[in-house]
């Protein structure tokens, strides 16, 4: 599949690649494993297949059904890479950038993720609200009071929230947390995210690790900036300054539900 | 449905049986079928590690549970993962990159400092948009926004990193080769740092083309303007060695461990130049003792690349079921940290490969190639560099399994991923001198990828 869709020792042929993910899907139904190396793996070659035999619309259509056999892919960078290439096939701008703001909003709070998805916004940006929103856009990363043209972006819609919570299973927390997030219940992702630190005791380090960059994650999530999440992250390493979690757990009491 | 296994942002771990075999090792059941109970407790207790060199015990706080309203780093010690999990991101340079997509309309760009727009351009290609940095340098520098210099170091850097990290194609480098050369004779635009990453990155691109000659003037020129850099000596000791000039080499790196020791760099840089010091030092005939000393040294500071290091100088010297020991030990946890964190210093697919041929050497090819098969299923950051490798080494096994066909066919699709001609030079070089190969490049198909 890898060869016809990339080229390498066949000819390049998309069709065939996406024909034989199909063929792969549809011979091993419920028995395809949902890891990454047989499940996630297969659909994601399947989307970049669609995207380049078919259309963008194909390709994000094939990437919900990945969502939905694995939530927990939401949270992988080159699920999130494969999403945002699809979107960009579709050639609509609207659909462009908001996925560019799912992607910004589940990337993990690391340089290289965010200066990736904030890539791909500014670009989604320029293509949508033209060049004058991308330099708003950089203007409110340094300044958290400016004005944010991604806080009335819409965020792209992967399927019902209630199906994506059961693909996610009772006991994945991780997987709940990138759901909640995806579908902008951030205040529950954050209830998830600070009972994980709370369990993190006696466990793995990267268990705590985990819950700690979920928690920034969600400050990421509702400012749609990185400032408070890093500060987040300071207090803890440091022990100097204010918890910043209080306050956003209280934002998020009186926000909206979505 | 089974739920989905994941580890959050991070990339997802692979629960195969195959797996499951590596991450328990060698196994010990072999102890209950030949040997009594006491028996077992004496060869377990020799097996068991020292205490000095078991991780410590998991973190737990005081109160029984971390509490995210109060300071972590007060509720106890924070292990490794934690620190590092707590590092802040910096975007500062990205906001100019921000604004600086992939086609950037001038008057936007005419705002920003120079120096703003040059740290935002390394930014963005740190980050990997090395298209989009290669195509708004060139747009700067039409507008004059950007001096010549910095433009042409910029772009010489973006598809010398191209070439590295996403495609090895010949144009690359060719298109990378005058870029630096330019920006390395700026010497009125650039200051010396400047000119000396121009020096050492066009010293990397002249070794991909396998022009010797220029790798290693390149390497001097990038050494004498920031001869206290250890990186720069890095990069003289590696051309000097390629160069066959191995005394001065094994000199040059003694000058770098001496650096290093003044420097008073921290632990994971230190464990950065040590590791590739001593990697530099088992390919020379005469570093091997120095070698194993820098691996000591690691070994003190627990690193596990001590124990790839200590696998390759087993296959140096001959002790190929004890590198495969040491191997297998390193690949399980590579496959932990890799795949739960996707950062390490010796990649998963080197490991692989280095695990493969100790297993063939040891007369297990039929092993050698499952961890073959492995290593190529596992994607990874350095994809394209360990690919021919492993490639190869697959070859070599269906050769010393007899199964020529298969052996021939690896080694056409090493080929095709080995287009550079320092690539092929080592691939030409692998097969005329593999004795697993014997028969495989005696036939047209093969010898004529070695003409």
């Amino acid at each position: 599949m890898r060869e016809y869709l990339w080229g390498t020792g066949q000819p390049r042929d998309p069709a065939k690649a996406a024909q034989l993910a199909d063929e792969a899907i549809e011979k091993l139904g419920d028995r395809l494993p949902r890891d990454y190396y047989l499940g996630f793996n297969l659909y994601l070659l399947r989307v970049h297949a669609l995207r380049y035999a078919k259309d963008g619309q194909a390709a994000l259509a094939a990437a919900r059904d990945c969502v939905l056999l694995a939530p927990a892919t939401l949270g992988n960078k080159d699920f999130l890479k494969a999403l945002y290439e699809a979107a960009r096939f579709a050639k609509d701008p609207r659909t462009q950038l908001s996925v560019a703001k799912l992607c910004y909003v589940l990337c993990d709070f690391t340089e290289a993720e965010v200066n990736q998805a904030t890539e791909w916004v500014s670009a989604a940006l320029v293509a949508c609200q033209g060049p004058g929103a991308t330099r708003q856009f950089a203007e409110s990363q340094g300044d958290a009071d400016a004005e944010n043209p991604l806080a009335t972006v819409e965020l792209f819609s992967l399927g019902e929230p209630g199906k994506l919570l059961d693909a996610a299973g009772a006991g994945d927390r991780n997987a709940r947390i990138n759901v909640f997030l995806a579908t902008g219940q951030v205040g529950k992702a954050l209830a998830e995210a600070t009972e994980q630190i709370r369990r993190s005791a006696g466990a793995d380090p990267k268990y705590l690790a985990s819950g700690l960059k979920n928690i920034a994650r969600c400050f990421k999530a509702h400012d749609l900036n990185v400032a408070r999440g890093n500060r987040f992250l300071d207090y803890h390493r440091t022990g100097k300054g204010e918890n910043p979690l209080p306050a956003l757990e209280g934002e998020l009491a009186n926000a909206p539900t979505p | 449905m089974r739920p989905p296994r994941s580890t959050g942002c991070q990339p997802l771990a692979r629960p195969s049986a195959k797996n499951a075999k590596v991450r328990d090792g060698l196994g010990l059941s072999f102890l209950r079928a030949v040997a009594s109970p006491g028996l077992c407790v004496v060869a377990l207790a020799c097996l068991v590690p020292p205490c000095w060199s078991q991780p410590r015990g998991r973190p737990r706080p005081p109160g029984g549970a971390y509490d995210p309203y109060r300071p972590l780093v007060h509720q106890g010690p924070l292990p490794a993962a934690v620190q590092q999990a707590l590092q802040r991101i910096l975007i500062l340079p990205g906001q100019a990159a921000a604004a600086l997509p992939r086609a950037v309309p001038p008057p936007l760009a005419n705002g920003i400092p120079p120096e703003v727009l040059v740290k935002a351009l390394w930014s963005a290609l740190e980050s990997g948009a090395s298209e989009s940095v290669i195509a708004t340098a060139q747009q700067l520098k039409e507008h004059n926004l950007l001096g010549p210099g910095h433009a042409a170091l910029l772009m010489g850097r973006a598809y010398t990193w191209r070439y590295f990290r996403e495609k090895r194609e010949r144009e690359l480098l060719d298109r990378a080769r005058p870029f630096l050369q330019e920006a390395l004779g700026s010497a009125e635009e650039l200051e010396r740092p400047h000119r000396a990453a121009a020096a050492l990155a066009l010293s990397a691109v002249c070794a991909e083309l396998g022009d010797r000659d220029a790798q290693l003037a390149s390497a001097r020129q990038g050494c004498a303007l920031t001869p206290e850099s250890p990186s720069a000596w890095m990069c003289l000791a590696n051309a000097l060695r390629e160069a066959s000039k191995e005394e001065e080499a094994v000199r040059a790196y003694a000058q770098i461990r001496e650096l290093v020791g003044a420097a008073k760099l921290g632990r994971d840089e230190t464990v950065l130049v040590l590791v590739n010091i001593a990697s530099a030092l088992l390919r020379t005939e005469h570093g091997q003792p120095q070698a194993l000393d820098t691996i000591r040294e690691l070994k003190a500071l627990d690193e596990p690349a001590s124990l790839y290091l200590s696998g390759q100088l087993d296959v140096l010297s001959g002790r190929y079921e004890h590198a495969a020991i040491n191997l297998l030990e390193v690949v399980r946890r590579l496959r932990e940290s890799e795949l739960a964190q996707g950062a390490s210093l010796v990649c998963l697919g080197e490991a692989y490969g280095a695990l493969a041929q100790a297993q063939r050497y040891a007369g297990s090819p039929g092993r050698a190639l499952a961890s073959c098969d492995e290593g190529l299923q596992t994607p990874g950051k350095a994809h394209v560099a360990w690919e021919p490798r492993l490639l190869m080494e697959q070859a070599a096994c269906y050769g010393a399994l007899g199964r020529d066909d298969e052996a021939s066919e690896a080694l056409k699709r090493a080929f095709v991923r080995n287009p550079s001609p320092n690539g092929r030079a080592v691939f030409r070089r692998f097969v005329s001198r593999e004795p697993a190969l014997a028969r495989v490049r005696e036939t047209d198909e093969i010898r004529s990828l070695l003409d």
